[in-house]
């Protein structure tokens, strides 16, 4: 088991290594770059070439990544953002906790909300409940999430002002008391959060709706039944026990959409994390942090992966590391395995 | 292939049966609206006639068109019919147009007559003619870049099932690295790199979005090669090409085409996001997304121009996902769980 989790890390690191590479080399071969861009808006040509000198941009590609490396290996150090004229780490550092904050909020949503409305339609399979929550189901996954935004925005705060429409804090925030600046925090995160959770939980309760329906067909379940036990405990006990391991699965899985999903809704929320920080540093060719924010979610989703196999492993023990490469068959956005 | 997690993600049909032939309805539609464009469009999508007098009108307005001498036209509220003219008024203003300037004079006013059914955007563009001509980009960046996409993980899928050993080990891994981007990170930064167009969205959509389908083409081809028809063929020393070709590919096909409909959904949403937050498709040309992304600092005081091209996109993503439901019950009797 250990030398399983081993060589799979050191693949996840060399994943995380080549993912990194391959961003670095795009960014630099692209025509175009952050010294062009920032001149284009305040100084002149001159100062082009002196901001290539200062951040080395006119030097040999190799050098360029070889020094750049050699930073982050030896030093951890990520540069210095062009367009914050700041360290790369403390710019995604602040970024950080908004993100997260976002994430586990809207994670939460999304379990909550999924997984009991999948029991449920699993348990009243065909009849008009099922129906009505695989279509909620249906438009929740087929909404576009900044759309989704918007709309909860024109209803929620614009129609009926009951949440800000964006932002992280009111304006007046830093005068608040440590209670009231948390609630006011709340209050701001509670629309970013449900839409974002709401619209990942479309794809959970049709996850959770099959993964029921096939082990309430199983025979354990049958001899559950038989034994006599309430509907509630064979449900909630014996079945979803055997759901559980697939949806920690799906969590390590689904980190990419999450990731994918809070970069939008941190765009329409004016949230200020990851996601939009990375957006504005790719619209201004912030290479130092466009690289970061790579090797940031590169390493969140490697890790995800690695989480999800591993667990899976350590479950289910006809699963051995390498063989048959069935690697691709658990992936839950696989409709149909082979 | 009998992974407990494997078994029950093959069965995950969406909605009720009935719901799923209207998908066939609605994506029909959607293609005769796309291709049909510029005979059931009122209007041209991109002309402004008045800007100043026609923006931001709400659903159901209707204005008169008078149309000037030199190729000038205005759009009014009123009408006034003077033996001299007319007299015109549009939001506050009103003038005096002398007959000699009018090319579409009429005894009781002006021939002809503006509906903006869904209303205006910011420059008094129809939102419904824009909104059919964007079924038409929408639609067509989702079926090339899916064709761009079967064809790479067709060929990249059936490379690694039938080619050599450390050919498998390099194109997973590789499909590995790829899947380890977050994906819509990746494509933010392709299309930022280069200057956005529509070409561009299509072939960055599909050259990110073929690595599903070919981890899918792998399994189903490795699980083809022991069945007797595949063996036999070899027997008989038909070329591995041919087989691959004639019998191989043609059997692997099923569950690749629901995933492919299923995956036509999904960049529906990815082209709309892109456009959306403006490295997609790129204005004038209207596409759902980027009508989206006009509306959107308008919410308040126009909310249609958002609103209504989000449905649209709704709409054909719930399409494409019932029709590959549908198919997959048509197709694959096995998964049915209805």
């Amino acid at each position: 088991m250990l030398s399983i989790g081993l060589r799979r890390l050191g693949a996840s690191l060399l994943l995380v290594y080549l993912v990194l590479t391959l961003t670095f080399f795009l960014i630099h071969l692209a025509p175009g770059d952050p010294a062009l861009v920032l001149v284009s808006n305040r100084l002149g040509p001159q100062s082009a070439e002196h901001l290539r000198q200062a951040y080395g941009l006119d030097r040999p590609l190799g050098m360029q990544y070889l020094t750049w490396l050699r930073a982050v290996v030896l030093h951890f150090d990520w540069g210095t953002s062009i367009a914050h004229s700041r360290p790369v780490v403390g710019v995604l550092g602040d970024a950080l906790a908004p993100t997260a904050l976002l994430a586990l909020a809207a994670m939460a949503i999304q379990y909550g909300v999924g997984v009991p409305l999948g029991v449920a339609a699993a348990r009243r399979r065909g009849r008009a409940a099922d129906g009505a929550i695989r279509l909620t189901s249906l438009l929740l996954y087929s909404m576009p999430l900044f759309w989704m935004g918007l709309m909860a925005i024109l209803l929620l705060s614009y129609a009926l002002p009951l949440f800000p429409a964006g932002q992280m804090h009111s304006v007046d925030a830093d005068d608040l008391g440590r209670l009231r600046r948390t609630l006011d925090l709340l209050h701001h995160l509670t629309l970013p959060a449900l839409v974002l959770g709401l619209a990942m939980a479309g794809a959970t309760v049709r996850f959770v709706r099959n993964q029921m329906i096939d082990v309430l067909g199983q025979d354990y379940i049958r001899t559950a039944r038989a034994k006599g036990l309430t509907e509630r405990r064979v449900i909630w006990i014996h079945a979803l026990r055997n759901v559980l391991v697939p949806i920690v699965q799906l969590f390590g899985l689904s980190l990419p959409f999450l990731l994918n999903g809070s970069l939008i809704t941190e765009v329409v929320f004016s949230w200020p994390g990851l996601g939009r920080t990375t957006y504005q540093a790719i619209l201004a060719r912030d290479y130092p942090v466009i690289l970061a924010a790579t090797a940031f979610t590169a390493t969140c989703v490697v890790a995800g992966n690695l989480l999800a196999d591993l667990l899976h492993a350590a479950v289910d023990p006809r699963i051995r590391v390498g063989a048959g490469g069935t690697r691709g068959e658990r992936h839950p956005e696989r409709r149909r395995g082979g | 292939m009998a992974e407990p997690l494997t078994a029950s993600v093959t069965g995950s049909a969406t909605a009720p049966r009935r719901l799923r032939t209207g998908g066939v309805v609605l994506v029909a539609l959607a293609a005769l609206v796309a291709l049909a464009a510029p005979w059931i469009a009122p209007y041209s999508p991109t002309d402004q006639l008045d800007p100043a007098a026609g923006r931001y009108r709400p659903p159901g307005t209707v204005l008169a068109l008078v149309e000037l001498t030199g190729e000038r036209y205005l759009l009014v509220d009123h009408l006034e019919r003077t033996p001299t003219g007319l007299i015109a008024s549009h939001r506050q203003e009103t003038e005096e147009i002398p007959a000699s300037e009018i090319l579409n004079l009429t005894p009781d006013g002006v021939a002809d007559r503006r509906i903006f059914l869904l209303g205006t955007d910011g420059y008094g563009r129809d939102v419904v003619s824009r909104m059919i001509y964007g079924a038409r980009i929408s639609l067509l960046v989702a079926m090339l870049s899916v064709g761009l996409a079967l064809t790479v993980g067709l060929a990249v899928g059936s490379a690694a099932a039938t080619g050599p050993r450390w050919l498998d080990s390099v194109l997973m891994r590789g499909v590995d690295a790829l899947l380890a981007f977050p994906w819509l990170f990746l494509v933010l930064t392709l299309t930022a790199l280069f200057r956005p167009s529509t070409t561009l969205v299509i072939l960055v959509l599909g050259g990110t979005s073929w690595m599903g389908i070919s981890r899918l083409v792998r399994a189903e081809i490795l699980g083809l090669q022991t069945r007797q028809f595949i063996l036999a063929a070899r027997g008989l020393g038909l070329h591995p090409l041919r087989i691959l070709w004639r019998h191989l590919l043609p059997n692997a096909l099923t569950p690749v085409l629901v995933q492919a409909t299923l995956a036509v959904g999904n960049l529906i949403l990815a082209e709309s996001a892109l456009s959306f937050l403006g490295l997609g498709v790129q204005p004038p040309t209207a596409s759902w997304g980027n009508m989206v992304a006009d509306g959107r600092d308008v919410l308040l005081t126009a909310w249609w121009v958002s609103t209504f091209p989000g449905l649209a996109i709704v709409a054909a993503v719930v399409a494409f996902n019932l029709l590959g439901d549908r198919l997959r019950d048509l197709l694959d009797p096995r998964t049915q769980k209805g």
